[in-house]
């Protein structure tokens, strides 16, 4: 019997849509022993794994075989085979195979693509195209299409050399795939284990467990990751970690309950939920208790109520509250109570970083600069490059509003050192704002603004830069309108405080400073900002002998921060000159104690004229040399 | 009859898509939601560990272990799986749950309205599930699909596997 023969093409392309359905056929089939595979992953046991994988190459093969059975036998060929009009018939008498026929054939076709697919290439071998699976079923494929296959002797050689190399390179690549997806298994059952192991001791925080070490009471876990966390010692995973512990464990709830209203705070509701937990599981005057309501205080910004009841638990109170207390003495200008409590906590080496930190920066707020300078130099040591010339930077700036000289201090210097390898902080607008004036501080240096707006981003830098170059050019007024801009509410407040500290130095008479004066008058008197702009109006004023407006305005900073023995004596200086002799008698007499002589220029003199005004006998003045040392 | 069925499957997907897929994002608004599923897993596990025999012991070795050490991984996993859980969505609020408590109540009132928004889901209304398996339901879920591709790919195979069962008959 002559046979119509498939191409070779077709046979292939057949091949190729079969597979793509029994694909789709298969997954959805298969899906209980993926997700199986899946759960089995995260207890990282290889045998079983494996033994899935096995199990879902098996059911693959019965799906092939079921479906290869099932389109031969019901219409002798399956859908693939049927796009391309090929049929699969008896070899004896050209029928449509029955089941068993079908069945065998399927059998052995799926026989030999589980070994690599090389005994299909027996198709090369005869006359009829007929491999080993189509040779045990007595069966041909045949095609009803125009166009056929005429097999001739000497070239199917080449051809099978050809499918040969792509069968084995296809071969070569499931291969690999299946060691590297090996590979992979191992090495994700591998960290799964290592997670599992490091999670032995991964229900407990390291960095707790180094603090309690050395922690100088007898207190919970949580009680010194509560610290830790106060202090950003550790971040809310590590107090997450701790207070799963405390829960697993229902030891001390009530702070659990209240680390979690830390740790939970980005959702408002859950927070004040946990808040309101913390007094529901301990007694209404518990530390714990007392410290939830301490919040509400906070949320309000009600200070003096945060105050009082800081009052009320501080003596006996854990780390934790000792160190809210230091942040919020900070806040409220309460210096030398937060140095009280530093010097308390003082203890824990875990610690160091933050009580360091918060020790140089009271000591600056009660203008005990020395000190200050000491501290800071001592902290730094320590500290990693980003948070060092962070803090640099905080002193810095203030070290140069004050007086340019101090570009030599250490925490300048520290600062300078710390900018050259990490440029990338200079994003942030405090640091931005200390590096401008660090350059235009340094002596004998030219700022160059150009590479200064390279180094810094940002349109406000590139304003106050763009501002501070006209001054430096004398265009004062275009400088003027630039800074009156940046000044604005809606622009950066780090860079709109700096651009109001020089515009006033700028403006030449009252009446053009008026706007800041307002501006400066509806600030909120307690923070830094405020008393720094102060200082630069007054100073401002002085320079333009409206000696009475800077008494005025002296006086009021004064009443802020009435330690600022610096400011103390310009203002009497200044009401002397204001010809308001009576009123600097005043502030001078009441301050005698807190006023010692000092390089302040024109203080001395004033002071010694003044106490020859008001009939108090003037101590002899030594020589001119040793007043000025 | 299989261009029929196509017919009818794409104009049903069409015509109901907007309600569907509204009714879909209330669910996977839940499910997006990590604190949610984080504590649902510990709950999950709670329920497994206390529920005796009903689940496998691969099940109850991954609750024990993330209750044990609150393993970040393990504890997502079961999150996602409760959902799935027959068991557990019908009985998982009656459980008396131990630990935070304001967490349990949070969850307690966001499993609720998770709930709600499945009765009200499209899908799940007309799909067939093993809580859900009316008679009706084993018709319906014929014509229910998730997306366009879901769609696509079934009419696809429709037409294959139909068109030859549909000569074959």
């Amino acid at each position: 019997m002559k046979w119509r023969l498939p191409t070779l093409g077709d046979r292939l392309a057949a091949v190729i849509i079969d597979f793509g359905i029994l694909g789709l056929v298969s997954s959805l089939l298969l899906a209980p022993v993926t997700r199986q595979i899946y759960i089995t992953k995260h207890i990282g046991d290889k045998s079983e794994i494996a033994l899935l994988y096995l199990l879902s190459i098996f059911l693959f093969v019965l799906i092939g075989i079921l479906y290869q059975t099932f389109f031969v036998w019901k219409q002798g060929c399956t859908p693939g085979q049927r796009a391309f009009r090929i049929r699969v018939v008896n070899l004896w008498d050209g029928e449509q195979p029955g089941l068993m026929t079908a069945l065998t054939r399927a059998i052995f076709w799926w026989v030999d693509t589980m070994l690599c697919g090389f005994p299909h290439l027996a198709v090369f071998s005869n006359t009829q195209r007929r491999p080993m699976h189509d040779r045990l079923a007595d069966t041909i494929v045949t095609t009803i299409g125009k166009q056929t296959s005429q097999p001739a002797p000497g070239n199917h050689w080449v051809t099978a050399g050809k499918i040969a190399v792509v069968f084995a390179f296809v071969g070569c690549i499931f291969v690999f795939g299946f060691e590297l997806l090996g590979k992979y298994q191992q090495i994700e059952a591998l960290e799964s284990w290592q997670d599992e192991l490091a999670n032995l001791g991964g229900e407990e925080c390291a960095d707790v467990s180094d603090a309690k070490e050395t922690w100088p009471e007898d207190v919970s876990r949580l009680a010194v990751a509560m610290a830790l966390f106060s202090a950003e010692v550790v971040g809310s995973e590590c107090l997450e970690l701790e207070a799963y512990r405390a829960f697993k464990l229902n030891e001390e709830l009530d702070l659990a309950y209240l680390t979690r209203a830390f740790s939970r705070n980005e959702d408002a509701d859950l927070s004040d939920a946990y808040l309101k937990k913390v007094c529901e599981v301990s007694k209404p005057d518990n530390e714990t208790c007392v410290f939830s309501q301490l919040i509400e205080s906070w949320t309000e910004k009600n200070w003096d109520a945060a105050t009082e009841i800081f009052d009320s638990i501080l003596p006996k109170s854990r780390a934790y509250v000792k160190i809210w207390a230091i942040k919020h003495f900070e806040r409220t200008k309460q210096f030398d109570r937060e140095l009280q409590l530093i010097e308390q906590l003082g203890a824990r080496r875990a610690l160091a970083g933050f009580l360091g930190t918060h020790r140089a920066v009271s000591l600056w707020g009660l203008h005990r600069r020395d000190e200050a300078r000491a501290a800071l130099a001592a902290t730094m040591e320590n500290m990693e490059v980003q948070d060092r010339v962070n803090l640099a930077s905080w002193f810095c700036y203030r070290e140069l509003l004050d007086d340019c000289g101090s570009v030599h201090h250490a925490s300048c210097s520290s600062f300078a050192e710390g900018i050259d390898d990490n440029q990338e902080i200079l994003a942030q607008s405090g640091v931005a704002v200390t590096m401008l004036r660090y350059e235009e501080c340094r002596p004998g240096h030219t700022v160059n603004y150009k590479e200064l707006a390279d180094m810094v981003p940002g349109d406000d830098a590139a304003d106050l830069l763009k501002a501070s170059e006209m001054v430096k050019a004398g265009k004062s007024k275009v400088a003027a309108e630039v800074l009156k801009e940046l000044s604005s509410p809606e622009r950066d407040r780090v860079y709109a405080a700096d651009a109001q500290m020089r515009l006033v130095t700028i403006l030449n008479s009252e009446q053009e400073m008026g706007e800041v004066i307002e501006a400066w008058k509806g600030m909120d008197h307690s923070v830094w900002e405020w008393r720094r702009l102060g200082r630069s109006i007054f100073d401002r004023f002085m320079a333009l002998g409206l000696n009475s407006q800077a008494f005025a305005l002296g006086q009021q900073i004064l009443e802020a921060d009435p330690l600022d023995k610096s400011l103390f004596k310009d203002v009497v200086v200044a009401g002397y000159r204001a010809g308001l002799k009576s009123e600097a008698w005043s502030m001078l007499s009441e301050q005698t104690a807190r006023a010692p002589a000092s390089a302040t220029e024109g203080f001395p003199q004033v002071e010694t004229m003044l106490k020859e005004e008001f009939n108090v006998q003037p101590k002899t003045l030594p020589p001119k040399e040793s007043r000025d040392k | 009859m299989t261009w029929m069925l196509i017919v009818c499957n794409i104009l049903i997907f069409f015509a109901f898509y907007p309600e569907q897929r509204r009714t879909q994002k209330a669910v996977e608004d839940f499910i997006d939601k990590d604190s949610f599923i984080m504590t649902q897993g510990l709950i999950f596990a709670q329920f497994i560990k206390e529920d005796g025999m009903t689940y496998s012991e691969l099940m109850r070795k991954i609750s024990k272990q993330a209750l044990d050490n609150g393993d970040e991984k393990k504890v997502r996993f079961l999150g996602q799986l409760a959902l799935r859980d027959v068991n557990f969505m019908k009985h998982g609020l009656q459980h008396v749950y131990t630990g935070d408590v304001v967490m349990i109540d949070k969850w307690k009132h966001d499993f609720q309205n998770y709930a709600s928004a499945q009765e009200d889901n499209f899908n799940y209304q007309w799909g067939l599930t093993h809580a859900n398996a009316h008679l009706l339901n084993w018709f319906s879920y014929q014509f229910v699909h998730g997306d366009i591709f879901h769609v696509l790919n079934n009419m696809v195979f429709l037409l294959i596997f139909g068109g030859a069962i549909e000569v074959t008959i």
